[in-house]
């Protein structure tokens, strides 16, 4: 269990973050929702450890973690462009952080991961040369040989094309219940976060909107920003569909 | 589309037609004129120039000269570039390095020889602040520096220029995968480095085999290829065939130097992008570089600073006192200011010439189909590491001028 407690951030005299409230439990899928520049990207630095709040706590397990270095913390990140070593090759790339750790995974237990990830057909390619999708799934699996305590994940749809961005949600889904692993989704995209989390965390001008599961969200919106911004978007894209295909359709 | 494939030829001609006369013929012109003696073609004059003692000592001096102070050099830019590009050192030190390491590129090599004697030498300033002088400037030592000085700002500017394409989030990644400094180090800094070290490494080498204004001024009795083929030239008989011996010896590092960076070519890769990240602030390491780079901007500011101070005093090195008599002597000789005006208006045109044809090769090689333009390639890395004494003196042979004015001409180019 996550909890930020008064969460606060500001650069000299800007605001970036103000009094932020939130309880993750385990094993839940949590989106960080909101437009660019709303402070989403600093609260995952913040979670992750790599920005120090400048007022607030956060609290996992019942311990006060907010001023334990990042390695400390155990939590880890898939970038959003997946940040993978170029001169390495797929396979390399899993395993890195794996040399690190006193305590050796077996051969089955990677071979597990990359099962899972269906990532046997492409171990021995260069970074370069896989697609998104494959990208993406190396960079998750190479994550997730860490054993992480969280799994951050920043934008992890944005740099995938429509027919993969679906079965990557999937994939992010069965990871959560796979391994029972908190994973905290950051996004702009109202769609993508309403599908894939358990909860949302809609963020405006460094505060929280709203937060609860979809059904809430869109059953019952808290403020007119919610309704604004985050609803009126699934109402157009409902329309285009509707439009598309027919009312009948649905 | 046919008519600007037809402007596309038009311009591609001349560049050529350019290259050819000013660059590949009088080379190979000069190539032959090595091997021969009157009109009879033979390896004679290697094989004399090779037994000369002289040119042999001169030879493995230079190479091991060269090869000292480019390792020197190298390991010198490759920190600077660190402390600007992996610490969080105050963005007013990074800037003093930027400005204060690449701002002696500006000067003349041979002014590099002046300012050495002037700090070091037996009456130089730092010598009379300690006493006795610290080494012998001239020679071996001497050297080392100047060229250790002449080339850290291209090796730097080569470095940080390439580090700031390094994708800073890996560093992230690295401490996310509980990496420990070693290998952080190795696959996020130095691992994406290694084509431009070892191409830094190469240019400043072969910068300084082909230098002659610092051996010129600093060499002392230390013997190397450039100060033989200068006297080969211009001693009091000149040898036309071992010039050109020496100069085809200068330019076997230049060659060995081109196939060396395409090999490393291989173990350059890019960045799909460059995600900026935050570096972690790390009190000691900034320190440490903060140190170690004011440390190198001060040792390179105290060298040069003599160079603007000595112009200023009354009778270097007996009396310091500040006077503005020689700078207006020197001003009011007639002759100096039209040097120095002529000197103004080769560089400029040479300058507007060079830019015209880069420019012009580098948008026929990148935007058309243009055949044969990969030539261009070749011939650009040419120019980089053919030594401009040597293209000299393959003018002067392929011009056949008199030997008067071919002294002249020579010693212009110089």
């Amino acid at each position: 269990m996550l909890e930020l407690k008064n969460i606060s951030k500001s650069y000299k005299n800007k605001k970036v973050l103000v009094d932020i409230n939130v309880t993750v439990e385990s094993g839940e899928i949590i989106s960080l929702l909101g437009p660019s520049g709303c402070g989403k990207t600093t609260l995952l630095n913040i979670i992750l450890g790599l920005v120090d709040p400048t007022a607030g706590q956060l609290v996992y397990n019942g311990q006060d973690i907010s001023k334990q270095s990042m390695q400390e913390r155990g939590f880890n990140i898939v970038f959003q462009d997946f940040a993978l070593f170029p001169h390495l090759n797929a396979y390399d790339n899993i395993i890195y952080g794996l040399k690190n750790k006193n305590v050796k995974m077996s051969k089955e237990e990677i071979q597990e991961y990359i099962d899972f990830l269906e990532l046997a057909p492409h171990l021995h390619k260069k970074i370069h040369e896989l697609s998104g999708g494959q990208k993406q799934r190396v960079s998750i699996a190479r994550t997730l040989v860490m054993q992480p305590k969280i799994l951050l994940l920043d934008e992890p749809l944005s740099a995938l094309d429509g027919v993969i961005k679906e079965s990557i949600k999937e994939r992010i889904k069965s990871i959560a219940r796979e391994f029972n692993l908190t994973t905290i989704i950051v996004t702009h995209d109202p769609e993508e976060a309403l599908t894939l989390s358990d909860k949302v965390i809609i963020i405006n001008e460094g505060t929280v909107a709203q937060f609860g599961t979809p059904h809430e969200i869109v059953t019952a919106p808290k403020n007119k920003f919610v309704e604004d911004f985050i609803l009126r978007q699934l109402h157009i894209k409902r329309h285009n569909i509707y439009q598309l295909f027919g009312e009948t359709y649905a | 589309m046919l008519k600007t494939n037809k402007i596309m030829k038009l311009i591609f001609l001349p560049i050529l037609l350019f290259f050819l006369f000013f660059l590949i013929v009088p080379l190979l012109y000069m190539f032959w004129q090595s091997f021969k003696i009157g009109n009879v073609v033979t390896t004679q004059n290697y094989i004399e120039a090779l037994r000369n003692i002289e040119i042999r000592e001169a030879f493995t001096n230079s190479f091991k000269v060269s090869f000292v102070a480019s390792v020197i050099t190298t390991i010198l830019a490759f920190w600077l570039a660190y402390a600007v590009h992996f610490t969080t050192m105050h963005r007013h030190t990074k800037k003093l390095v930027q400005i204060g390491i690449t701002l002696p590129m500006l000067l003349p090599t041979i002014t590099y020889g002046f300012v050495l004697i002037y700090t070091f030498g037996n009456q130089g300033i730092l010598t009379k602040l300690v006493g006795q002088p610290l080494f012998t400037i001239y020679g071996y030592n001497g050297l080392v520096i100047g060229y250790v000085l002449y080339t850290l700002p291209v090796a730097f500017i080569l470095m940080q220029n390439s580090m700031q394409y390094i994708d800073k989030r890996f560093l992230l990644v690295s401490i996310l995968m509980h990496d420990q400094p070693m290998r952080r180090f190795y696959h996020t800094v130095y691992r994406p480095m290694v084509g431009t070290i070892g191409g830094a490494f190469i240019l400043t080498f072969v910068l300084s085999f082909t230098d002659f204004g610092i051996p010129a001024s600093v060499g002392g009795n230390y013997r190397v290829i450039a100060t033989e083929l200068y006297q080969a030239m211009l001693g009091s008989i000149v040898h036309f065939e071992r010039g050109a011996v020496i100069s085809v010896l200068m330019l076997v590092p230049a060659v060995l130097g081109v196939v060396m960076l395409t090999i490393l070519e291989r173990f350059n890769f890019q960045y799909k992008q460059v995600g900026q990240s935050e570096l972690v602030k790390h009190r000691l390491r900034d320190t440490l570089f903060t140190i170690y780079s004011i440390l190198c901007v001060t040792a390179v500011c105290i060298i040069f600073s003599t160079m603007f101070i000595v112009p200023f005093t009354k009778g270097y090195p007996y009396d310091f006192s500040f006077t503005l008599e020689h700078v207006q002597n020197v001003l009011a000789e007639k002759d100096l200011t039209k040097v120095y005006i002529n000197s103004l208006i080769v560089a400029v045109l040479t300058a507007i010439l060079g830019v015209g044809i880069t420019f012009m090769s580098a948008l026929l090689n990148t935007r058309t189909p243009l055949k044969g333009r990969k030539s261009l390639d070749v011939t650009s890395m040419m120019t980089n590491t053919v030594p401009g004494m040597v293209l000299g003196l393959s003018y002067v042979l392929f011009l056949s001028l008199s030997h008067v004015i071919s002294c002249i001409f020579l010693r212009h180019l110089i």
